[in-house]
């Protein structure tokens, strides 16, 4: 419908651009009407009503409505829009999918006197719209409807969009008003960015052994007989391809490696050794994920000679190499049978132009996996005429050889909706596992992602990611400068106790939930300035800390075998807020029966308060200390025995105080210093470090052997700690830690020699 | 880039061709619907395949492909799941080319796709 209180459309009824007849009371719907492409500036014979009206230019526009508009919160420049509107067609081989939607972000800007500002966007949510009203007018379209969010709970929110244009001009701005049932009103002005709804930066690499063209797939759509009646006649690239679904690529060219497969006993990929070589090769592969950024390879042969192409980078129960983040590869067989007849140039005959199609069919396939589509029978659509349905499949189905004489090269609808407007997260490379797409109740900041490049980077890393049921779930939490020339100074206090640091965690079930400690500390910020990133050799450019995750006040976290991921948020100083990486762990049920039994034991409150407190000499946590023991012993030589070996102790290498009557408030000593006990432990976990390297252990590590290292030079027994602190040095060199790092150590163990004896606290 | 490499066996065990001029490949492509299934398959009678823990890779629609030679003319090929209490029968006639049989379970129906030639490709 028509607004009637648009003067602009006095003369035309709706329609898109000048279309349309002044009496015709229902108009088309734009989507139905031919549309003068992206720079034609005449309408066609035919289109204009008889006898055309003098002013007929008036308002005519450049280029389709739909695409991607982006900008500010007209209020604060704090938070952005990006919208995406599909409601006419982009070209002739591009459908239009009726559908509005968009994602929202917080903008954070750090400005600085005499250079540019920084600024970063922390990606917040996204909603659609899935059946919007639109009204044309002459010089505006107008686009209601309600939202749909993708995550979270929200008031019902209606949005209206207008967008104008004037003569011989481009669509744009567009005018955003987000009107809850509230009442409450918010307002983003967003110019025209792109005529695609998505952009993509695609990197293909290629094995030494296949490396003559074609590399990259191109195929004129008339080349093989076998096609649909009437279909356009057009190059397909993977570029076009993926501009017809709406999906901007960039081919990075510049970036391309020869990847070398020519050693003699190598013969076929598998999905392990395809993700490996991506690690390596993949030029983006280091940058933060999720992001716009696929990688491709061109290779030899994969393990079995029947696959053409693979989106290796899922999980391994699905076929694939069982890496998160997933989604950010794919690979192309050149020795498939289906490549064999495939021309350097234009095909000569239907076998060569059938190999181009194959080839090309192959590339948008498995890109398509990467954007997180499954193949059509495996989404009840056997018969869809779609990039993602098997050829072979359909013709089976169907009884016919019709799959290319009715395939117009297209997505369908449902995967054109999902690719252009679905759930970013769902969408993006790196974002949600492959084969999955829903979020479940998210708190406010959980799992944001960050787009553009911050100041600082926050990591967690477990190496290896894997923990036993009952073990310390610990991360190693780093922060680093990622500026070149700018020292920033951070609270170096990530002990989500202090409040800077806040962690989320993904149960195996997928609740997401809050790390809250079981106490909150309250204290100065210790401060401590990072060098700029080109200090990185010596270590000055970062602070890393190990964070006990294992129990918090809502009680123990990580209490079932299965998959983790742990997502957290670093709050600096004035509105600075950086995500980390979402680290994926997983946690390894117990094997024997007797390890199973004793989880009824661990898994309580004494446990996890002792374990929260770093060991206690209390009374009250009598049983829980002791059940620490237990696992300490019981599984001496493992990471599980010698975490909580650690804590017994640290509970022994300090005296313990307490007010042991109520009636009478005296702090009195209920325990002193346990040096052999201190020492067994020590020991019992120092034996598990030394067995097993782990690299998430070397902080735990450097810690256990300073404490001790205090405890015997207060003991008058210097040399052995100095012992200890070389030993340590030398394990940890073995293990590649920095050199600043052994420096320090060094530094502390010359101090040793030099400190006062003196009661502990 | 790949390190050193080690020889790895063809995910298609035995020859994936014809074999001289009596015997021909039959491939069997285990395809939708497996999940930790035990797959027999039997060639007029006589057991050919004994597979276990097989499960379709959902990223390519298959689980795997094995190689029964079998001599050219019909042959009645039994498939059994005894992991579904499945069983299905199958008469297929091998000529000069190779022939692919494609097995799927779709719910509680082992289905089968027979063709001639070129195998199916997975993507």
């Amino acid at each position: 419908m028509t607004s009637i209180d648009d003067p602009t459309q006095s003369t035309y009824a709706a329609d898109p651009g000048i279309m349309g007849h002044p009496a015709d009371p229902n108009p088309s719907p734009p989507n139905q009407a031919p549309f003068p492409a992206a720079g034609a500036l005449a309408p066609a014979v035919g289109q204009l009503p008889f006898p055309p009206p003098s002013d007929w230019w008036r308002c005519f526009r450049i280029g389709p409505v739909s695409g991607r508009y982006r900008g500010l919160l007209m209020t604060a420049t704090s938070s952005e829009l990006e919208c995406r509107v599909d409601i006419d067609p982009r070209s002739a081989t591009s459908p239009v999918t009726d559908r509005i939607s968009g994602d929202l972000y917080n903008v954070f800007v750090i400005k600085l006197p005499g250079r540019p500002p920084i600024s970063w966007r922390i990606y917040r949510e996204s909603w659609i719209v899935d059946a919007p009203q639109v009204a044309w007018a002459r010089c505006s379209v107008t686009i209601t409807g309600r939202l749909r969010w993708w995550t979270g709970t929200h008031p019902d929110t209606d949005i209206r969009v207008v967008i104008s244009w004037g003569t011989f001009r481009p669509p744009g701005p567009a005018e955003v008003t987000f009107t809850e049932v509230t009442g409450t009103t918010q307002t983003y002005v967003c110019p025209r960015v792109s005529g695609n709804f998505r952009d993509l930066n695609l990197e293909v690499d290629v094995c030494r052994s296949v490396n003559a063209p074609p590399l990259l797939p191109s195929y004129d759509t008339h080349a093989h007989p076998n096609r649909p009646v009437g279909l356009p006649q057009h190059m397909l690239t993977v570029e076009t391809a993926y501009r017809d679904a709406g999906v901007g690529v960039v081919m990075n060219v510049l970036a391309r490696n020869e990847v070398d497969d020519s050693n003699p006993p190598f013969q076929s990929w598998s999905p392990s050794e395809l993700h490996d070589a991506m690690e390596s090769a993949f030029s983006q592969f280091s940058l933060a994920w999720p992001r716009w950024s696929m990688w491709g390879m061109l290779a030899g042969s994969f393990d079995n000679p029947g696959v053409a192409g693979i989106m290796f980078d899922a999980a391994a129960a699905f076929g694939g190499a069982g890496e998160a983040p997933e989604r950010q590869g794919f690979t192309v067989f050149r020795n498939h049978p289906w490549f064999n007849s495939l021309p350097a140039g234009a095909p000569a005959n239907d076998a060569e132009a059938a190999a181009l199609r194959d080839f090309i069919y192959t590339y948008v396939h498995e890109a398509g996996h990467a954007f997180n589509f499954l193949h059509s029978w495996n989404k009840g659509r056997p018969l869809a005429l779609s990039w993602m349905n098997y050829p072979w499949r359909y013709d089976n189905l169907t009884q016919s050889n019709q799959f290319w004489g009715q395939f117009e090269f297209q997505f369908d609808t449902e995967e054109l909706i999902h690719m252009r407007h679905g759930n970013r997260a769902a969408v993006i490379m790196g974002g949600d596992p492959w084969s999955s797409g829903g979020h479940l109740e998210a708190p406010s900041a959980a799992f944001a992602d960050l787009d553009g490049a911050a100041p600082l980077e926050l990591l967690l890393r477990a190496e290896p990611p894997l923990f036993d049921l009952m073990e310390r779930v610990t991360v190693d939490v780093r922060l680093r400068n990622r500026m070149d020339d700018l020292p920033l100074t951070v609270d170096t206090r990530l002990d989500p106790a202090f409040g800077g640091v806040a962690f989320y965690i993904r149960r195996p079930d997928g609740t997401i939930v809050h790390y809250s400690p079981i106490a909150c500390q309250l204290a100065e910020p210790e401060l401590r300035t990072l060098q700029p990133a080109q200090a990185a050799d010596t270590g000055q450019d970062r602070h890393s800390a190990e964070v006990d995750l294992t129990y918090g006040s809502t009680g123990f976290l990580f209490d079932h075998a299965g998959e983790y991921q742990i997502r957290a948020l670093y709050q600096g100083p004035g509105d600075l807020l950086i995500p980390s990486n979402v680290l994926r762990i997983r946690v390894l049920a117990p094997l024997s029966r007797e390890t199973q039994l004793q989880t009824a034991e661990f898994f309580t409150n004494q446990v996890g308060l002792a374990i929260a407190l770093g060991g206690s000499g209390s009374p009250h946590l009598e049983e829980g200390m002791r059940t620490l023991e237990r696992i300490a012993q019981d599984h001496q030589g493992q990471p599980l025995g010698a975490r909580a070996a650690e804590i017994i102790a640290a509970t022994a290498s300090a005296p313990f105080f307490r007010i042991e009557d109520p009636e009478q408030p005296e702090v009195v000593q209920v325990k002193d210093v346990e040096m052999d006990k201190a020492t067994e432990f020590t020991e019992l976990a120092l034996n598990a470090y030394q067995q097993d390297a782990k690299p998430r252990l070397n902080l735990a590590d450097h810690r256990l052997v300073r404490q001790h290292a205090v405890l015997l030079a207060e003991q008058d027994r210097p040399e052995q700690a100095k012992e200890e602190l070389a030993a340590l040095r030398e394990r940890l060199q073995e293990r590649g830690v920095r050199p600043a790092v052994l420096e320090e150590i060094k530094a502390f163990e010359n101090r040793l020699g030099r400190r006062r004896k003196g009661r502990r606290r | 880039m790949p390190p050193d490499r080690r020889s790895r066996a063809p995910g298609v065990q035995g020859r994936l061709w014809r074999t001289g001029d009596e015997l021909t490949a039959l491939q069997v492509h285990f395809q939708e619907g497996f999940q930790d299934d035990e797959v027999v398959v039997l060639v007029d009678g006589s057991e050919r395949l004994h597979e276990r823990e097989v499960t379709t890779k959902l990223l390519l629609g298959m689980a795997d492909t094995k190689a029964i030679e079998v001599a050219p003319g019909r042959h009645e090929i039994v498939v059994r799941v005894p992991t579904r209490g499945l069983q299905g029968l199958v008469s297929v006639t091998v000529g000069s080319q190779p022939v692919q049989l494609g097995l799927s379970i779709q719910g509680d129906h082992l289905t089968h796709i027979v063709q001639e030639g070129e195998s199916f490709g997975y993507a």
